[in-house]
């Protein structure tokens, strides 16, 4: 129930419907620490209800609810280390918010402004005063004015407080209340968005009479539905240029490449009966309307031109940066081949093709390859190409194209190490998933297709020059040629020093053959005796006696704590939550001790207001742990980079944790039939009555500790047993965690 | 299974020899609970029992002065049976723990007593408390803990291992001519001796041990074992019959099953 009520919460603010993207080296925070990323959250609900109460006595119980599952949801994102505060996107956004209340002084202090760092084009409010602006929907603007419409829609929801009211109208439909008594699902479902729509055109109006009293052009709010109605596609609309890919003398099959793409359609009036906002039409209408009636003219620029322009930049650039970090290459390539047309002189474009070949390489050699560049025929418009081009690219052949993109990137950019741990992990995967040595590459010039038509029409017309048996190899070596992957083998003309890449991928085969041995099974008959009794004592051992892996120091990163309990209506225990987490802390510390394991844990929980630099390195491990998940076990993946660096030489290690504990408590099921056959086995009885009297508990303990300078997954836990969590058995199970990290 | 009266003189040695390997066992780096590897604590394995396993017979009964027929049969009976331990309980790796324990429990019990009368008929009688049963246990088991558990905390399956020996008192007054009244008319009738009988039992355990704080433990389990009788000291007929059954009934009683209950410290 409470899900469902928090989803609408969500879904009755956001301006926006849907997700979009972009890319930027990274976003920071600065200055203090605002009390909302650092406070309690018991702390944050316990005062909204006692203000909440005293004003006001109607409906307590639903109010108290909403306060509690509102500061829990707005806290989640909060403290996920996704929220930006006194950065370039936000303090500009700031800038354009004083604009507005210079002409609207009816709108009141205390409202903050927070940039997301998300692909998805929405922009939201909260009860507490907080508006959210995802860099996606900056990503898509065109002008300071479109922004400013937007801000004015979402603080019109906040000051008539439409958050609450959504939330206990959606909380009285949903518990069948009042007018709501007799009425079926779907009608239910009908209300709850009807209500919504109707809050939301109360935001559009009263939004943009707010606006009118401002200096910026009115007639820019027309783009604004128009950044609504395309949201779903990327942030500029280009025909794909292969030739970012073609740096070399070389060039990719034109069959890998869309000559026609899917029309780009969308139904501005489509039926909004279920949906949370009214469809844009009527939007657009009435706002046009209004516009017109007002017969006012302004700027579409009052802060500063330059400024967004800059701001959009960076917004687009940490699209492309968070597409990187959730997987999502086609769409990322297509944002890189934007950028790069747009800000040539910029490496991180091409950087950023860099890793996105490369990722794409790593998922297609283990057969993943679908998770990451998702189905081109969904698409629309351009950036089908991509989706094309990754779909249908063989995975020897992305393979050897990311690496020749890769050493063409270390010929521009020697002293990157990430770009050589590339190298040798595509090297490693060339030999080990596909038999691909250093001799099959080509280095020579490589030969145009046209070339090879001529070539062709040569052997035709001086037949006499040539032997029957030159001519029936000459039609092998073009068979050959035109065979799928071929090709990618032959694109490596001017692609460095060829010693060291031979060099690079003599380092490959060594990993590669390590990878083959530890993958391989105790019982693979390929392995030779002496190694299978090795692998089997090792595997002993670790049972046994557990690892050893003399770490002196590790930073824990985030720990959560969840208590669900399905024998209860509110499913997921909250409020006992929060209160174990921070239990669970101390305790943490207290084992680490015990174990002389220097432990130090990153929290917004423990942040003080000045601990910016920790704010922002928490944000940046919790973006490098996301990253590295996607990639699973694939041992090659590695991500270092200048700041991954240098946070390794602040903290004083390389070893970063992230551990979360979950207590869920469940039914037990068929409880009668179980007593009454203890009763009737006579010995059973002690086993039945405690079967009875007890509800089955599990504790769950993950728990994963990285070198984040290679992205090697040192330890990995994910403990089940079927106790409940007291501290007892949490600090036995930690205990032997840090036990084998420090031992 | 039979065995020699001097293994019994060799199987003490090889539990000692074997408790002291685990103990000087060195696995370091082996966490135990918050460190601590070693567990001293108590424990009592016990059972309620209808008396339903009493040995079926029919002189249940007598007749008094008057003639008339006094049943004493106790089918009903409700037994509480337990068995104070003593364990030292050692956490040989994150997965095992082995416990030594020493079980001594002396309770007053019912003995059948199997006797003969002028035609050969096999009678039987069953007075009160007229055997106190006093017997020591020494045992190992291995414990095994489940899945993702470390050891000593979690769900365990635990195979033990335990040697008994019981010395039977017998109340002599209750066989006196005073008496008479108690036993039945039969003839041939033999005051039992007291002895000394032996026996192993072979034990499975399917448990949990949890935590009561930092600094204390609570285990509970369910127990199953089977004795296996080892022998017997004294040899006359009589009271071979008299010690074997006694001994096999009284430890299947005590040991068949049982639901443990038992605090340990760590140390």
């Amino acid at each position: 129930m409470s899900k469902l009520l928090f989803s609408f919460l969500l879904v009755s603010i956001s301006f926006f419907a849907f997700s979009q993207d972009h890319s930027y080296e990274g976003i920071k925070s600065k200055g203090t620490i605002p009390e909302d990323f650092t406070k309690f959250t018991l702390d944050k609900i316990k005062e909204a209800q006692e203000q909440a109460l005293y004003a006001t006595k109607s409906n307590r119980k639903a109010r108290s609810e909403f306060y509690e599952i509102s500061n829990f949801g707005v806290d989640q994102l909060l403290q996920s280390g996704r929220v930006c505060f006194n950065d370039t996107i936000s303090n500009y956004v700031n800038q354009v918010f004083e604009e507005i209340r210079f002409a609207n002084k009816s709108i009141p202090l205390g409202i903050r402004i927070y940039t997301v760092k998300s692909p998805v084009v929405n922009a939201f409010t909260t009860d507490q005063g907080i508006i959210f602006i995802n860099t996606g929907l900056i990503a898509q603007l065109e002008n300071e004015a479109q922004l400013a419409f937007i801000l004015c829609h979402e603080i019109v929801h906040y000051m008539e407080n439409h958050v609450m009211e959504g939330f206990i109208a959606s909380s009285e439909i949903s518990k069948s209340k009042n007018d709501y008594k007799r009425t079926s699902n779907i009608d239910k479902e009908l209300a709850t968005t009807r209500y919504s729509r109707k809050l939301e055109t109360e935001a559009d109006k009263k939004g943009l009479k707010m606006f009118l009293k401002t200096t910026y052009d009115p007639f820019a709010i027309d783009g604004v539905f128009d950044v609504l109605l395309y949201s779903y596609l990327p942030f500029d609309e280009l025909p794909f240029d292969s030739s970012i890919l073609e740096i070399g003398n070389y060039q990719i099959p034109d069959g890998y490449f869309l000559t026609e793409f899917k029309d780009i359609h969308v139904d501005e009036n489509e039926d909004d009966s279920r949906h949370t906002h009214p469809n844009i039409g009527t939007r657009r209408r009435m706002a046009n309307k209004l516009v017109n009636e007002a017969k006012v003219s302004g700027s579409k620029f009052l802060v500063s031109e330059k400024d967004f322009y800059a701001v959009r930049a960076a917004a687009r650039y940490e699209v492309l940066r968070l597409q990187m970090i959730n997987t999502q290459y086609s769409e990322a390539l297509y944002s890189a081949f934007i950028l790069q047309k747009e800000y040539p002189n910029n490496p991180l474009p091409k950087i950023a093709i860099g890793e996105i070949l490369y990722g794409t390489a790593l998922f297609s050699n283990t057969r993943d390859k679908r998770t990451v560049v998702g189905y081109y025929k969904k698409q629309q418009g351009y950036i089908q190409s991509t989706f094309y081009l990754l779909n249908k690219l063989q995975p020897e052949s992305i393979t050897l194209l990311a690496l020749r993109y890769n050493l063409y990137l270390h010929q521009l950019y020697p002293e990157n190490n990430g770009i050589e741990n590339r190298i040798t992990s595509l090297c490693k995967d060339l030999d080990y998933h596909h038999g691909v040595s250093f001799d099959d590459l080509v280095f020579s010039i490589p030969v145009k297709e046209e070339e090879i038509v001529s070539q062709s029409t040569d052997l035709i017309e001086t037949p006499k020059t040539k032997s029957k048996y030159d001519r029936i190899n000459a039609r092998k070596k073009k068979k050959e040629k035109v065979s799928k992957t071929q090709w990618a083998k032959e694109i490596f003309y001017q692609s460095g020093d060829e010693d060291e890449i031979e060099e690079y991928f003599e380092k490959g085969k060594k990993l590669s053959e390590i990878k083959k041995y530890q993958l391989a099974k105790t019982d693979d008959p390929d392995l030779n005796s002496e190694a299978r009794q090795q692998k089997a004592k090792y595997e002993k051992l670790k049972r046994n006696k557990g690892r050893a892996l003399g770490i002196e120091k590790v930073v824990l990163v985030d720990p959560y704590y969840n208590i669900y309990n399905y024998t209860k209506e509110e499913v997921h225990q909250q409020v006992k939550s929060e209160k174990e987490e921070i239990q669970a802390m101390d305790n943490l510390e207290k084992i680490a001790q015990k174990t002389h394991l220097n432990l130090n844990i990153l929290t917004p929980y423990k942040f003080a207001g000045s601990d910016i630099s920790k704010y922002n390195d928490f944000s940046l491990l919790n973006e490098w742990v996301n990253e590295r998940y996607s990639f699973g076990n694939r041992s090659n993946y590695t991500s270092s980079t200048e700041e991954i660096q240098d946070l390794v030489d602040r903290y004083g290690t390389k070893y970063f944790a992230w551990t979360g504990i979950v207590n869920t408590t469940l039914p037990r099921e068929s409880k009668l039939l179980v007593a009454l056959y203890s009763i009737y086995s006579i010995v059973g009885i002690p086993l039945g009555i405690y079967y009875a009297t007890t509800k089955e508990k599990h504790t769950k303990i993950y728990f994963a500790l990285f070198n984040i300078e290679t992205g090697q997954l040192v330890m990995y836990e994910n403990r089940d047993v079927s106790m409940s969590d007291s501290d007892g058995l949490l600090n036995s199970q930690y205990y032997d965690i840090f036990n084998q990290i420090r031992n | 299974m039979k065995f020699s009266y001097y293994s019994k003189k060799i199987l003490f040695p090889i539990l000692l020899v074997s408790l002291l390997a685990v103990s000087i066992h060195t696995y370091g780096q082996v966490s135990g609970y918050l460190g601590k590897r070693i567990l001293v604590g108590f424990e009592v394995p016990c059972i309620v029992k209808l008396n339903l396993m009493s040995p079926i017979d029919y002189t249940y009964g007598y007749y008094n002065e008057n003639h008339n027929f006094v049943n004493t049969n106790e089918y009903a009976k409700v037994n509480f049976l337990y068995r104070p331990t003593f364990k030292v309980e050692y956490v040989f790796t994150r997965k095992s723990t082995v416990q030594m324990f020493v079980r001594i429990f002396n309770p007053k019990v019912d003995i059948p007593i199997f006797t003969r009368d002028s035609n050969s008929q096999t009678l039987s009688y069953t007075p009160k408390s007229r055997v106190k049963m006093n017997t020591i246990n020494i045992g190992v088991k291995y414990k095994l803990y489940f899945g993702d558990a470390v050891s000593p905390i979690g769900f365990y399956n635990s195979f033990g291992l335990e040697y008994s020996r019981m010395k039977f008192d017998v109340d002599t007054n209750t066989f006196s001519t005073d008496n008479y009244q108690y036993w039945n008319q039969g003839s041939n009738y033999a005051i039992p001796e007291p002895t000394t009988t032996s026996n192993f039992i072979a034990s499975y355990c399917f448990g949990k041990q949890s935590t009561l704080g930092d600094h204390l433990l609570m285990n509970i389990g369910f127990e199953l074992a089977i004795p296996i009788r080892l022998k017997k000291s004294e040899e006359t007929v009589a009271e071979e019959d008299w010690a074997k059954t006694a001994g096999s009934i009284q430890t299947w009683k005590h040991s068949f099953v049982n639901v443990t209950l038992g605090f340990s410290l760590p140390l």
